[in-house]
């Protein structure tokens, strides 16, 4: 019996060793943030590009009187310089009866404030992580004109007064990275160049021109017919 | 004969560990490298197009050669159409003598679905966000190479007889959906 248990302990550390090795393997960062008690299993399914997803999920820190919802931005850094769009995702729950299922999404960096709407199932984008719950989205347009810093997006959720914020960072442009090709496409010889025949506009443009030359022509034998009269 | 079953057993079961793990560790990156793009479809012009694949040399993307106009060409540096990232085409819009696959790529309007065709089975379905016609001295290099979606990229505006090449560029940015 002894050489059975120490089989068993054996296996056992063999098996969490393992287990060890493929978490690691598989998530960079095994241990989820304290903030994750929804769903502990859930699959990592996107480790690969976690790092271009950049999204920021609002702190949640637990204040009793005010319900505090998740909130997360797609892209949640932007250029300073160029106008950019950006997705707001907020974890509504939905209303229960009467009042549509919507938020208002407000910023310093925003053009005008933004009106979420649920997310469709399937639409991206959709929120990323522990996405259990009710989400609704919207776009916020960011002008170009917008100064580098870290700006405040706030969410109210229109039916249950629910509110949760994140925060959008305005950045200096990125250098290109170097792998990046340096020149324009030369994709073209000239071969069709000045000779406008975009098959598009072609027929319609023959027809019109088939008509007044018809036209021209039955002009041209009129004015012929009356001269010899 | 109680003892080596439950050996034989716990042998079993590490096997299979191993062999589940193991899979799970392998198949993405298989899966990534050697996939491509293999042909391009364009229904509301009537586009359908092989592809081939296009280096990068002294800072400039390889083109399709002349001799094979119905070709476009997927720039290997570039993200597989169907992966996040930035995916580029390119293709001629004409030879020195007749038009070529990207001739009528300034017609794709804003809605338009492009279809993407990938050596593994699977179709990448893009609908265009955009139209532009940019000088090539102002090419949008973040725009094309680095942010997200497809970009289909071809030559259009004035003939520089004297160059040899067109001034502008035509390109076709398409998100996935």
């Amino acid at each position: 019996m002894l050489r059975v248990k120490r089989v068993a302990y054996a296996g056992a550390i063999l098996m969490i060793g393992l287990m060890g090795c493929t978490a690691e393997a598989q998530t960079p960062t095994p241990s989820g943030s304290p903030a994750d008690t929804g769903s502990p299993a859930a699959s990592p399914t996107t480790t690969a590009t976690a790092t271009a997803t950049a999204t920021t999920t609002a702190t949640a820190t637990a204040t009793p009187t005010v319900p505090r919802i998740s909130v997360q931005l797609n892209p949640d850094r932007v250029t300073a310089g160029e106008s950019s769009t950006v997705w707001i995702l907020a974890n509504c729950p939905e209303p229960q009866g009467g009042p549509a299922h919507t938020a208002t999404a407000t910023s310093r960096a925003f053009v005008s404030g933004v009106t979420l709407n649920p997310v469709p199932s399937g639409g991206t984008p959709a929120p990323t992580g522990n996405a259990g719950g009710d989400w609704v989205r919207g776009q916020a347009q960011v002008s170009g004109t917008v100064r580098r810093g870290s700006y405040r997006v706030d969410v109210r959720c229109d039916g249950t007064n629910h509110v949760g914020r994140a925060t959008l960072r305005v950045v200096r442009p990125e250098p290109l990275p170097s792998d990046v090709p340096t020149r324009a496409p030369r994709a073209g010889g000239g071969g069709t160049f000045g000779k406008d025949v975009d098959e598009g506009t072609s027929i319609p443009l023959g027809g019109v021109g088939a008509a007044l030359g018809l036209a021209l022509a039955v002009g041209i034998g009129v004015a012929v017919r009356r001269r010899r009269s | 004969m109680a003892k080596s079953g439950r050996v034989v057993l716990a042998g079993a079961i590490t096997g299979l560990v191993l062999v589940a793990f193991g899979q799970n560790l392998q198949q993405p990156r298989q899966a990534a490298a050697s996939v491509v793009p293999e042909r391009i479809d364009i229904p509301s012009i009537d586009l359908e197009a092989p592809l081939m694949k296009l280096g990068v040399k002294n800072g400039e993307v390889e083109l399709p050669p002349y001799d094979k106009p119905d070709t476009a060409g997927w720039y290997t540096g570039s993200a597989v159409p169907g992966e996040k990232g930035a995916s580029v085409i390119i293709g001629h819009v004409d030879t020195k003598t007749a038009p070529a696959v990207f001739y009528k790529l300034r017609q794709v309007r804003k809605g338009s679905r492009i279809k993407v065709e990938r050596s593994d089975g699977k179709v990448a379905t893009y609908k265009v966000d955009a139209v532009e016609q940019v000088h090539k001295d102002e090419f949008p290099l973040r725009k094309v190479y680095v942010e997200d979606g497809l970009k289909l990229v071809t030559c259009g505006g004035v003939f520089d007889r004297a160059k040899g090449e067109y001034e502008d560029n035509i390109i076709v940015y398409a998100s996935r959906v």
